[in-house]
């Protein structure tokens, strides 16, 4: 089946060789081995690094787009909060209790007249700080786990898929309200209680990706010129392990973000008096009769955010042409 | 059993017709010609064989005839099998004359079968599927056509699987499958290119044998020339989606019309002294994206002039029943000394 | 199966390829690698595959040997045993004079340089993540201390050996044709100035027009640089052209060894005989005329292979004796050696065995190439 690849060709613009000036005859037929048209035919084998056209084929996903544009401001609005935004998000103003958004309080006051809109802000600082530690922590230590256990194999691959196995077999969530009960409530203990949530899969994905990667011939290759398994790994099994991962990453991220939600709605994250998102959702839930739009604010931005996490996953998904193997 | 095959109806009438045949797939932006204008034919019990490198057009021409193609593929041009439109016609009709009247066999025989099916199952589904009858006499002839083609003890390896089977012998299978329905044009693309020579060789004389016994016609999709010189009556070059020589094979062996044609049989190991440098094509096969302008071999043609550039030349005839895509076919004397 | 390994007068450089007498660069001496076949949740070990099963050869200073065979013949195992990327499991390995399988960790390492290999399917031996600059630069890195200005500086000058410019540097292999990424290859090979390149299939992957441009690359490299090739193919006319010796291949054991052309012009072995014949010549009228010798059956599995002489089971020739004991090499007039026992205890004429009879046994299978 030769053939199927020539209809990929237009996907994939091919790179010219920098050899398409038309020669004159004579040079023509002298010319060496390579040819005028070089780089050539069989489509169907390329990959074509992901990096190259990336931003190309992200930007083709709109929808994607969006959601990283949002991300950013969301990002940009948390880190310069004290800038941002005039009013203090803990000054309690007891006159105005669950006041309706007007021009002055964009969101509303909540239950002790504190700004909604300030909250949100400094609570989303809250948020994707403990939902970034928890992510990067489980990166950090999923890593070098899982390409040691896919690259090395063996025993010490069976050991860590028997413990990854033990962790995921808990529910998330359970577990991650168990390792912050006892750890004790505070931010950093839920990014902390999330990235051992998280870990496992990490690993799993890791290793499946290195296994796959570790039967190319290119890394026999390696091998056959006398590489160490440290230069193979950091040159050759790194990069091409790199892309699922960062997929995943993403979406993790907004699963991390919602975790943390969860877990300070049930008081186990920051404490009073800051704000997290899931601590606001839980105050409103307490004022539920007396002002159920309250619970709309911090809902909403979890929901938002969480979506467009998963939005980004899926654009990177398509833009570095990744299918998830063996995780 | 070959009563279609009629002697003599087939100097009148070839039993394939194609002409002016392209295949053009839709790209993101531009669409992409991969076959463009090829004109082959083929007279009943005869062999021809289309030969080309990867990316020649020679797969997706002969998948184009039987509708096998995706849906983002356009077909256009005419071809005409035993007076029948091929191109464009309803898939329900096609689905009738594939594996029927035509049938094809591919190249990786394990991924053409089921793996979860029993051989003779497979094999009396595709004998009912056309002509129906009971599951009986379809076994029965499933039976018949493993030991026509070879396979030792047909009826307990009706009941195995697949994977039962090793490649020379699955490739067999695929064989009595495809010819079950007896059919009148067995297209056969690199069938044997998985398979180690000697498993070659016997499928490479099976085929044949088959073909002096049931009278079918055989189009043979291949990139070997030494299975085009054993197989083979007739041969269509293809090049960059082109047909650029059609030929006699007698002809086409000892006097190719075309530099690429001349240029593959040269680049061959056997038509240098050994230890030799082998001759060869300089370059490669340009993608469908980036083909040059006027003749489409002129950016590696030895003999190309200022007029291959161009123009683009047309298949021509060149009066002995050959046709060449060269403007300088006439004056190139291309013997090839071996 | 014990130690039939010691074997008399075994393919050395007799056949006047280059200066005999001294130490080959490569000598290979009962190279035997047994697979285990595991099943199970245990892991138990059902069966073994005798992958490679007692090999014996030599490669000299700046020769190309050929080594032919079908798949499961244990010829690319063979290839990956030489540069222990597949540890032996029993035999020698010796590279100019050092033994390949005592070396440790490092040694080994260092040993590298001095063999490397270029693979069948240029499209899974690049890192399609990197750069043609990071791909043939890799031996550097790996083995020297040295900067990346120095590093290209070389890779350029190896990219032009291989016949591709330097503009192709900061390229990814996406961006070449099969016939330009098997050049980066071999070019990755080349860096580290070997002896012995080990080519598994160097061309059976790439287009026709394309092939005989890697072979000529490789003949010129031969001649150029006097690095020695095994090179491994299923294609005996490809192999005839570049080699001057040819091993030949079944199921784990060499049948024959011996010269090119007289392995391709007159096959001693009937396996050597049958393949040549199923091999298509692009000449119809030879192709018409000629009387092809059609194996029975495939190959028998190496998990189970057939006792005494291997190939007996679809020989034409086959006596009594193959299917008790396996032939052992013997030496041929022409200086190669033979297993079959058609030159030991098949017929013979005048008190004479067949082998000494010289080139009575031809068997026409094509026309003599040198007309």
């Amino acid at each position: 089946m030769n053939e199927r690849k020539d209809s990929d060709v237009s996907t994939d613009p091919f790179p010219t060789s920098g050899d398409e000036r038309r020669l004159d005859l004579d040079v023509e037929l002298e010319r060496d081995t390579e040819g005028v048209w070089t780089p050539s035919s069989l489509p169907s084998h390329d990959e074509v690094p992901p990096h190259i056209g990336f931003w190309k084929r992200f930007r083709r996903n709109k929808v994607a787009l969006v959601a990283a544009i949002y991300l950013v401001l969301l990002v940009l609005a948390a880190v310069f909060a004290k800038q941002l935004v005039p009013q203090n998000p803990n000054v309690q103003n007891l006159l105005q209790v669950n006041a309706k958004p007007s021009g002055a309080h964009w969101f509303g006051q909540d239950d002790l007249g504190r700004d909604v809109f300030a909250r949100i802000i400094y609570g989303a600082r809250i948020s994707l700080e403990a939902s970034f530690l928890a992510v990067a922590l489980a990166l950090v230590v999923a890593l070098p786990l899982g390409l040691v256990a896919g690259f090395v194999g063996g025993w010490v691959d069976q050991v860590l898929m028997r413990i990854s196995d033990a962790i995921q077999v808990i529910p998330a969530l359970v577990l991650a309200l168990v390792i912050s009960g006892i750890l004790g409530p505070s931010t950093t203990n839920v990014g902390l209680a999330l990235a051992i949530v998280f870990a496992p899969g990490f690993v799993r994905l890791v290793r499946g990706q290195v296994i796959g990667v570790r039967e190319e011939t290119y890394i026999e290759a390696s091998r056959s010129i006398g590489a160490k398994p440290l230069f193979i790994i950091r040159k050759r099994v790194l990069h091409n392990v790199a892309s699922p991962l960062i997929v995943q990453a993403a979406v993790t991220f907004g699963f991390a973000l919602l975790a943390e939600a969860s877990l300070s709605f049930l008081g186990l994250g920051v404490q009073a008096p800051d704000a997290s998102w899931g601590t606001m959702l839980s105050r409103a839930f307490a004022q539920v009769y007396e002002a159920g739009w309250l619970l709309w604010i911090p809902g909403g931005a979890i929901a938002i955010t969480v979506l467009a996490f998963n939005l980004i996953g899926d654009g990177l998904r398509d833009a570095l042409g990744t299918e998830t193997r063996g995780a | 059993m070959a009563s279609a095959a009629a002697p003599g109806s087939g100097v009148a009438r070839p039993l394939l017709e194609v002409t002016d045949l392209s295949v053009a797939f839709k790209g993101h932006k531009e669409i992409v010609t991969v076959v463009d204008h090829a004109s082959f034919s083929l007279r009943a019990g005869e062999t021809l064989g289309i030969v080309g490198e990867s990316g020649s057009g020679k797969t997706v021409s002969s998948l184009a005839l039987l509708g096998l193609l995706p849906a983002s593929a356009r077909v256009t041009g005419s071809a005409t099998f035993d007076g029948r439109q091929l191109v464009n016609m309803p898939a329900r009709k096609l689905r009738n004359v594939r594996g029927n009247d035509i049938s094809i066999i591919f190249q990786e025989p394990m991924t053409s079968l089921d793996p979860s099916f029993t051989v003779g199952n497979q094999l009396a589904e595709a004998y009912r599927n056309h002509r129906g009858g009971s599951k009986r006499a379809a076994t029965a002839r499933a039976a018949e056509m493993l030991r026509l083609v070879g396979i030792p003890e047909p009826q307990r390896r009706l009941g195995e699987y697949p994977h039962n089977f090793s490649g020379g012998m699955r490739q067999r299978v695929m064989i009595a499958m495809s010819l079950i329905c007896s059919p009148k044009l067995l297209i056969a693309d690199e069938p044997t290119t998985a398979l180690d020579v000697t498993i070659q060789s016997q499928i490479l004389e099976l085929l044949k044998s088959l073909q002096a016994e049931l009278g079918m016609a055989m189009i043979f999709v291949t990139h070997d020339l030494g299975v085009v010189a054993s197989v083979c009556d007739q041969v269509s070059v293809m090049y960059a989606g082109q047909v650029i020589e059609q030929s006699p094979i007698d002809d086409f062996f000892t006097r190719p019309l075309h530099p690429y044609s001349a240029g593959l049989l040269d680049s061959m190991p056997q038509s240098v002294a050994k230890g030799e440098r082998l001759r060869m094509i300089a370059g490669t096969v340009p993608p469908p994206s980036r083909i040059p302008v006027g003749c489409r071999f002129n950016p590696r043609c030895q003999y190309a002039v200022e007029a291959c550039v161009v123009t683009a030349p047309d298949l021509e005839a060149t009066g002995d029943g050959r046709e060449v895509r060269c403007i300088r076919h006439a004056e190139l004397s291309l013997e090839i000394s071996r | 199966m014990s130690d039939a390994t010691e074997v008399t007068g075994v393919t050395d450089g007799t056949d006047g390829t280059g200066p005999s007498g001294a130490t080959p660069l490569l000598r290979v001496r009962g190279l035997r690698k047994i697979f285990p076949v595991r099943k199970g949740v245990l892991r138990r070990t059902v069966a073994h595959v005798r992958a490679v099963d007692g090999v014996d050869f030599d490669v000299g200073t700046g020769e190309i040997l050929g080594l032919v065979g079908e798949s499961g013949s244990g010829k690319s195992t063979t290839g990956r045993l030489i540069l222990r990327l597949i540890e032996p499991t029993e035999g020698s390995v010796e590279l100019d004079g050092k033994d390949v399988r005592a070396l440790g960790g490092e040694q080994l390492r260092k040993a590298r340089r001095d063999m490397q290999m270029v693979f069948q399917d240029p499209y899974s031996s690049l890192d399609p993540l990197a750069t043609v600059a990071d791909v043939v630069g890799e031996p550097f890195q790996v083995h020297f201390k040295m900067s990346r200005k120095e590093r290209d500086k070389k890779v350029v000058e190896l990219l032009e050996q291989v016949g591709l410019g330097s503009h192709h540097l900061r390229r990814f292999p996406a961006a070449f044709s099969g016939g330009q990424r098997q050049r980066i290859a071999v070019a990755r090979a080349l860096a580290l100035e070997p002896k012995l390149i080990i080519a598994d299939e160097p061309v059976s992957a790439l287009d026709m027009s394309t092939q005989s441009q890697v072979v000529n690359l490789l003949l010129d490299l031969q001649q150029r640089l006097g690095v020695a090739f095994l090179f491994i193919a299923h294609d005996l006319s490809i192999v005839h052209h570049a080699s001057s010796r040819i091993a030949v291949m079944y199921l784990g054991a060499l049948v024959e060894v011996g010269d090119a052309e007289e392995i391709y012009t007159r096959p001693r072995h009937p396996y050597t005989e049958a393949l040549l014949s199923a091999i298509p010549v692009p000449d119809p009228q030879v192709e018409r005329d000629r009387e092809r010798i059609v194996l029975r059956g495939d190959p028998p599995s190496p998990l189970n292979p057939p006792s005494g002489c291997r190939y007996h089971t679809r020989c034409n020739y086959a006596m009594d004796i193959c299917s008790v004991e396996d032939p052992q090499p013997t030496p041929t007039t022409s200086g190669g050696t033979v297993a079959c026992h058609l030159h030991t205890s098949g017929p013979t004429l005048n008190g004479r065995p067949l082998s000494e009879l010289g080139s009575v046994q031809t068997i026409p299978v094509r026309p003599s190439t040198t007309s």
